[in-house]
């Protein structure tokens, strides 16, 4: 029992599971650039897990087997993370390594909390992507809310709208000059109201409403202009898990850094120059 | 000829210069001619910021010059010893080569400016992006040449410590751009990460760190498979970048 333990906890488990991790990730690149999986790592993003599984005609088989396996691999990977952590903790009590051994410690703790926000961000919360508004039309969302197109500003050509981004030419769209106004309202009365431009999103307890584009007002085709005021998409989202991961994350880009700065020594350590001088005796 | 090929041109034959006086063994002149193949590395970055109105680190053109750049400032400053034609200089200048020789397949011209390309969280996402690049490339040039060092066995080796700080350093300047992607995401997209191909991507370059720092043991085995995914972490970084430039 003690020889499995120590297994689960040693690197050789840690490189086997990565080595597989690898190779899951480079499938899932070739099952995301191939067309007939696009559409479902799509949906993916659209909805969370319960929609996944629950739709008959949702994920498709394969893709269902892929994500089964990356969670069946991270949980593996999750459990030589805590029986490491554990042998590590173990080993910094009775003080027998050093300081720099207990940031490695915090960093690899970490980690495990930023991967587990990953998962609880397709878990926890909702998420309503390409959400068409007009000016004065609203979208209920969960717990009484609903979003609501106030005013639409658009100050550019408006032919550009049924061109593609890759097809405008540059600065023919300006960011700054096209924006929407948006209100949050619960049961009925209005709780903020603000303005959303593009990669500024109105963020409110936790709910977000990010501006995606501006569609089209329908009157012209390729030959006609058009005119009238566009209406816009939007991605409303509110994910509880966000918040942990943005506060973590940079906790272990730090702790990195200072393991580094701690760490780097360009000339060898006097244990390992001991050591080396007995590799040399022995040879 | 067009301005900018004309500096590439340049580039490619004063980089060359500093690599063979390198190879001659003649390291002082190697030393003087990266001074002027830095200073027109330095000027044509300029120029493209100057014109795109924007940092120069997103295209493969821009992008590679700014790479060729820091890992070019690297290798000049770098104190190894330079004992032998071969050492971690000169790998670092060959380096810089096939790097340029990538971007022979490119467009040699400044972008178009975007307003995307002048947002804050953007910029670090491909700057640091770069920057990663540059370091593990450079940490690559420390494990190459522990390869050819007769006393590469040694467990207290300088080179393999050297490139293992580089090679950490490279991973917190890609964590960094990670941070910087998943602040993008958020503001873009709604949420902090998606399922896409370039998460994957991402994900594959972090992985292959995580392996490069938990290969187990001091032997000489160990040290080869430590040295093995140190130099194919910038081929992965590098073949991503040159995947997202393609038209």
């Amino acid at each position: 029992m003690k020889r499995f333990f120590e297994h689960l906890s040693s690197m050789q488990f840690t490189l086997l599971i990565l080595s597989v991790l690898m190779l899951w990730f480079v499938w899932g690149i070739f099952l995301a650039e191939s067309d007939g999986f696009r559409q479902g790592f799509n949906a993916m993003n659209r909805f969370l897990v319960p929609v996944w599984f629950k739709n008959p005609h949702g994920l498709p088989f394969l893709l269902k087997f892929w994500f089964v396996g990356l969670c069946s691999v991270m949980v593996i990977l999750g459990i030589n993370l805590v029986f490491c952590s554990w042998t590590k903790f173990l080993k910094i009590m009775q003080n027998k390594q050093a300081a720099s051994r207990f940031v490695m410690l915090m960093i690899h703790m970490v980690f495990g909390f930023v991967a587990l926000g990953h998962f609880g961000s397709f878990l926890l919360g909702y998420r309503y992507e390409n959400v068409k508004l007009r000016e004065n039309q609203s979208f209920p969302l969960p717990e009484g809310y609903a979003v609501s197109v106030k005013k639409i500003h658009f100050e550019d050509d408006l032919n550009i709208l049924s061109k593609r981004p890759r097809e405008r030419k540059p600065g023919a769209f300006h960011p700054e000059a096209n924006f929407c106004e948006v209100a949050l309202i619960k049961n009925g009365k209005p709780v903020v109201q603000g303005k959303v431009y593009f990669l500024r999103p109105l963020v409110w307890e936790g709910i977000q409403v990010t501006l995606k584009r501006f569609t089209p007002f329908g009157s012209g085709g390729k030959r006609r202009p058009e005119t009238g005021t566009p209406g816009v998409k939007l991605i409303i989202s509110r994910n509880p898990a966000r918040l942990l991961v943005f506060f973590l994350f940079p906790v272990m880009i730090l702790g990195i850094g200072a393991y580094l700065v701690m760490t780097w020594r360009t000339r060898p350590s006097p244990k390992l120059n001991s050591l080396a001088k007995q590799e040399e005796n022995e040879k | 000829m067009d301005l900018f090929f004309t500096g590439y041109i340049t580039l490619f034959f004063l980089y060359g210069m500093t690599l063979f006086a390198g190879l001659m063994g003649r390291h002082g002149l190697s030393r003087l001619m990266a001074v002027p193949a830095l200073a027109a590395n330095g000027f044509l970055l300029m120029g493209i910021s100057i014109i795109s109105r924007q940092p120069p680190v997103f295209e493969i053109f821009g992008g590679m010059l700014f790479v060729t750049f820091v890992l070019g400032l690297m290798g000049l400053f770098c104190r190894r010893a330079e004992d032998t034609p071969l050492n971690v200089k000169t790998w670092v200048w060959m380096e810089i080569l096939f790097l340029l020789s990538i971007v022979l397949f490119f467009p040699k011209v400044p972008p178009p400016h975007r307003y995307l390309h002048t947002v804050l969280w953007v910029v670090c996402f491909h700057g640091f992006r770069d920057l990663a690049l540059s370091w593990a490339f450079f940490s690559a040039a420390h494990f190459i040449q522990l390869k050819s060092d007769p006393a590469r066995n040694r467990v207290n080796n300088p080179l393999l410590k050297q490139g293992r700080n580089y090679l950490l350093l490279s991973a917190v300047a890609f964590l960094c751009g990670e941070y910087s992607g998943i602040i993008w995401c958020q503001n873009g997209w709604g949420d902090f990460w998606h399922w896409t191909p370039a998460f994957f991507q991402s994900t594959l370059v972090i992985l292959c760190l995580m392996a490069a720092f938990h290969i187990p043991g001091k032997t000489a085995r160990s040290n080869s498979l430590r040295s093995f995914m140190a130099v194919i972490t910038p081929l992965v970084m590098l073949s991503i970048k040159i995947v997202k430039g393609l038209p």
